[in-house]
């Protein structure tokens, strides 16, 4: 009961944003970008087929309609064509998605791991050398940049040593194994610093908790004191951020997919940057706002749910 | 905000920060590649980046340090070149940050009702786009150069400075001191600017240094994609540049590029743990 | 008789500092008897949490150390014993409940799960007899409708309700001591009063040894058998209650006897100003050499400063002990409040 009303006030919340989104990807894509004609035909078009593209684009239309319209594509995604392959925009970006998630689910869930187990570890061992020199092991692989891990990873585990594909895309169980392992293992890399050293300090401030001081007085060991009364609680904001994470690491990927020849969403928005193909981008743009608000109004449902101090009335 | 000056305020977390070995070295990077940034820019070191001083792809060697490019270029010089580049754009950004961070979140925060609605929901409405796909949105729109890279690495930055401000200064303003002010009839500007303001220094500058090496790391990302800046060598192109060389066994430049990013980046890494623990008051008391 | 159960001596534990290392605990000697409850009485600072913290070894390396003494349980020095072998002891044998109820309890797990966690750690018992015990044991300790409580959270008691759960965790492997650190002061008043009931009562039925520490003495009035008064580390007075009460030694005691506003009639000045102990607790990396409470005293005299060093804590009277160099004499009795004998006391 309480839920139910709770998701529908909170939905009403998203109201107000998703408008002042579709206000700023108007103001960024159909007001300061000016007019894509001249760029799209090309130095001799003339003014009528400047004019007849542009109504073909719906820029002719008044301000307040195009306004309406990114607003109307939000809920309905149909965001037209693409400029480079006329393909449907939102069939190319369902087919993407498709091959983003068999790389990042599997990053996902192993970083997820990873790191709230490392978490664990360095807030167990707190101050002493495992702790310390997990940090800056961390730290410094947070220092890094993707590129050189890409870069490196490729010519060294698949150009050298041959283990992998370098490049390239196979959809068929077993053969895409070999494709995404790698770059699957550099996206746990990437994200794997922050991470834990986020989760860490969570588990950290748990730990100074006084229900903590409460379960070391019944004499449970400290590795259970941990791993049960505080990960439980830590859980709560732990898992509200991994949820939140979700939008990033899909278009997180525009790195490694390009370099690895892989065709998802990553794939596409760089084809989309170097085609300057305009509605792509702003399609994903739209589309990863309105993904994100309605994370958002997930996780705050999952809290809710995982707190059970919070009352809904 | 005489008393911010104080020597005493600054002595103690600067010797709890200098304290550790590893603290003091990082502080040292960070005052090395700013004079090197602004020796660069000045023009007193690297100004001749562009010239062809050797024969192309040059292994490092005693003539050239670190070897030199397709171009014949040295490779160190532009290593340097890229150090006041990197540098600036931390510097631009995180000065754009904590401007609209701190001023937005200070006015929330402290008038409250439709002003502090206001400044939530331009939060929200930028915060509601991820970071990736705002910097491309941004540096597409507003083309390539310089300009449209520290804009769009200050916007997609501020928000959270400004979530944070806003939090400290609600903490802040109901405390008894900030109701004493009032009682002695201080303005609105005097409380916030000298009673409330320096509360949240901390925050600034932790901050600072967190968002000085994201700035650094995002125009690499940015340099690859094409649309950061395109006249003056950086460790993104650099870096760019080596898939190509790879493969013919050049290794120099994504090493030595890699390198010099990684070192300052980490020591902003170790500089803001390090301010952390040694600024923010809840710590302290632990 | 009496029996002794718990025997502290010389206790000094060590805490890390930004300014060094610093003793709140610093020579404490004190012993537990079966059925009678200590209670150990300080302001903020004098170590009497630290104390309790000690026995039940729980500071330890970041934040300290306990470095000297013996803490005898039986015939078992507990310093002595491994860490293994200790946590066998805590929530067994000894076990503590603390001060802040509402967030002294796990707010993501039920009550029940907490004191079947409690009940299962120390005793070989499968979880449908757990179950049980533990319903048994909120019924003892006055909670109603125990079956169904059993499946609530923390947030959904009263404060009451929960220092009533804590005290059926501690209980539930009836421990021979029970260490109960402030454990009413952030109750209401009858709340206090139905607690230190529900406390006495489950003495006489345990025959536990308590050890209360509080900073309230009217607390002490009602319940302790015997009072031990801390300053800076050290107990600078112990007597049993009565006896503190009518005739304290220290200028200390004295003075936080005076301090309790009173309404009672007899010898007592109805309009007397309330007094207060001038000055502040030093700070205990900056304490003075001599008696710690020299600055503060009424009564101090030159040698109190240094020459003779600490005043030991000894004998005065029988079975009444001061660590004062000038303790106050027979005739300067100063009767504050007679504290009443109470039916749950023995």
């Amino acid at each position: 009961m309480g839920i139910y009303h709770y998701t529908i006030r909170r939905l009403l919340y998203t109201i107000p944003i998703l408008m002042g989104v579709c206000m700023l990807i108007f103001l960024i894509f159909n007001v300061v970008a000016g007019d894509p004609t001249p760029l799209l035909l090309g130095k001799h078009a003339t003014a009528k087929q400047m004019a007849a593209l542009r109504h073909e684009l719906g820029l002719d239309k008044p301000w307040f309609t195009q306004y309406l319209d990114i607003l109307k594509s939000g809920f309905t995604f149909d965001f037209g064509r693409s400029w480079a392959s006329k393909q449907k925009i939102i069939a190319m970006l369902q087919s993407g998605a498709w091959v983003s998630l068999t790389l990042v689910i599997p990053a996902f869930i192993v970083t997820g791991l990873l790191s709230i187990g490392m978490a664990l570890l360095a807030a167990f061992y707190r101050g002493k050398f495992i702790d310390k020199t997990m940090i800056l092991i961390t730290v410094m692989l947070m220092s890094i940049s993707a590129l050189t891990y890409i870069l490196f990873g490729q010519w060294l585990l698949a150009y050298k040593l041959g283990w992998f594909e370098i490049a390239g895309y196979d959809p068929h169980f077993p053969e895409v194994l070999s494709y995404i392992v790698l770059p699957s293992i550099i996206l746990v890399i990437l994200s794997i610093g922050s991470d834990m050293r986020f989760y860490r300090t969570v588990i950290l401030d748990e730990m100074h908790q006084d229900y903590v001081r409460t379960a070391r007085a019944k004499g449970l060991t400290e590795w259970i004191v941990l791993s049960k009364h505080v990960l439980k609680n830590a859980m709560i904001p732990i898992a509200t951020n991994l949820i939140i994470q979700i939008p990033s690491w899909l278009l997180g990927t525009i790195l490694v997919e390009s370099f690895f020849g892989i065709p998802g969403l990553g794939g596409i928005l760089l084809h989309a940057i170097n085609n300057s193909d305009f509605p792509v981008i702003k399609a994903m743009t739209v589309l990863s706002a309105v993904f994100y608000i309605v994370l958002n109004v997930a996780t705050d449902i999952l809290y809710t749910w995982l707190d059970p101090r919070i009352k809904l009335s | 905000m005489k008393n911010l000056f104080t020597a005493s305020i600054w002595l103690q977390p600067l010797q709890r920060l200098t304290k550790s070995k590893l603290t003091t070295i990082a502080l040292v990077i960070v005052l090395a590649y700013t004079l090197i940034a602004l020796l660069a820019h000045w023009g007193v070191v690297a100004g001749d980046w562009n010239t062809e001083v050797g024969e192309s792809y040059e292994t490092p060697s005693r003539q050239h340090w670190l070897g030199t490019d397709i171009f014949g270029r040295s490779v160190a010089a532009k290593i340097i070149k890229s150090t006041e580049m990197a540098m600036s754009i931390g510097f631009v950004v995180s000065l754009i940050t904590i401007v609209f961070g701190v001023v937005l979140g200070a006015l929330g925060g402290y008038f409250g009702g439709i002003v502090d609605e206001l400044v939530s929901w331009i939060c929200s409405t930028l915060a509601s786009i991820p970071n990736i796909m705002l910097l491309i949105a941004f540096t597409f729109i507003l083309g390539k150069g310089i300009l449209a890279v520290y804009i769009a690495l200050g916007m997609t930055n501020w928000v959270d400075v400004c979530r944070l401000i806003r939090g400290e200064v609600i903490r802040h303003k109901d405390r008894e001191y900030v109701q004493a002010a009032t009682a002695i009839g201080a303005s609105n500007l005097s409380k916030l600017y000298k009673h409330i303001l320096p509360n949240v220094l901390h925050i600034v500058i932790i901050q600072v240094s967190a968002i000085f090496q994201i700035a650094i790391k995002s125009e690499v990302i940015l340099s690859y994609l094409g649309l950061g800046v395109q006249n003056s060598p950086s460790w993104g192109v650099m870096i760019n540049d080596a898939k190509v060389e790879l493969l013919s066994g050049v290794w120099w430049q994504i090493t030595f590029a890699t390198l010099a990013m990684f070192l300052i980046v980490l020591a902003f890494n170790i500089l803001s743990d390090a301010l952390r623990d040694a600024l923010d008051p809840k710590l302290r008391g632990k | 008789m009496l029996e002794k159960i718990l025997t502290v001596e010389n206790l000094v534990t060590q805490l890390a500092t930004d300014q060094g290392p610093i003793l709140p605990v610093n020579g404490v000697s004190f012993d537990v008897y079966k059925g009678k409850t200590l209670g150990i009485v300080g302001e903020s600072g004098s170590g009497k949490s630290v104390t309790a913290l000690s026995i039940m070894r729980l500071i330890n390396p970041p934040l300290g150390n306990v470095i000297g003494g013996h803490i005898w349980l039986g015939d078992q020095d507990l310093l002595q014993l491994s860490t293994r072998e200790m946590r066998k002891v805590r929530g067994n044998q000894i076990a503590m409940i603390f001060q802040e109820p509402m967030t002294s309890l796990n707010p993501v797990f039920t009550i029940g799960y907490q004191i079947e966690e409690a009940i299962q750690l120390h005793q070989q018992l499968g979880r449908q007899a757990a179950r049980a015990q533990a319903i048994e044991l909120l019924n003892l300790v006055g909670i109603p409708a125990p079956a169904n409580r059993i499946h609530e959270y923390p947030h959904r008691l009263s404060g009451g309700m929960r220092q009533r759960v804590m005290i059926a965790m501690a209980l539930s492997s009836k421990p021979a001591v029970l260490i109960a650190d402030e454990p009413t002061t952030a109750l209401d008043v009858t709340i206090q009063a139905q607690i230190l009931d529900l406390m006495g009562k489950l003495q006489e039925e345990l025959a536990m040894g308590i050890i209360l520490i509080t900073h309230d003495l009217g607390v002490v009035a009602e319940v302790c058998h015997e009072v031990a008064v801390m300053y800076c580390g050290k107990i600078i007075e112990k007597a049993p209650v009565q006896e503190l009460f009518a005739h304290p030694q220290h200028p200390y005691t004295r003075g936080l006897l005076s301090a309790i506003p009173s309404w009672e009639g007899g010898r007592t000045q109805v309009h007397r100003r309330l007094e207060t102990i001038k000055g502040i607790v030093p700070s205990l990396d900056q304490l003075p050499m001599g008696c710690s409470f020299q600055d503060r005293c009424y009564r101090v005299q030159p040698n109190c400063r240094g020459k003779q060093g600490i005043p030991p804590l000894e004998e005065k009277k029988p079975g009444h002990l001061a660590a004062c160099f000038h303790p106050l004499l027979e005739r300067q009795e100063v009767v504050i409040a007679r504290p009443q004998s109470s039916p749950g006391k023995s």
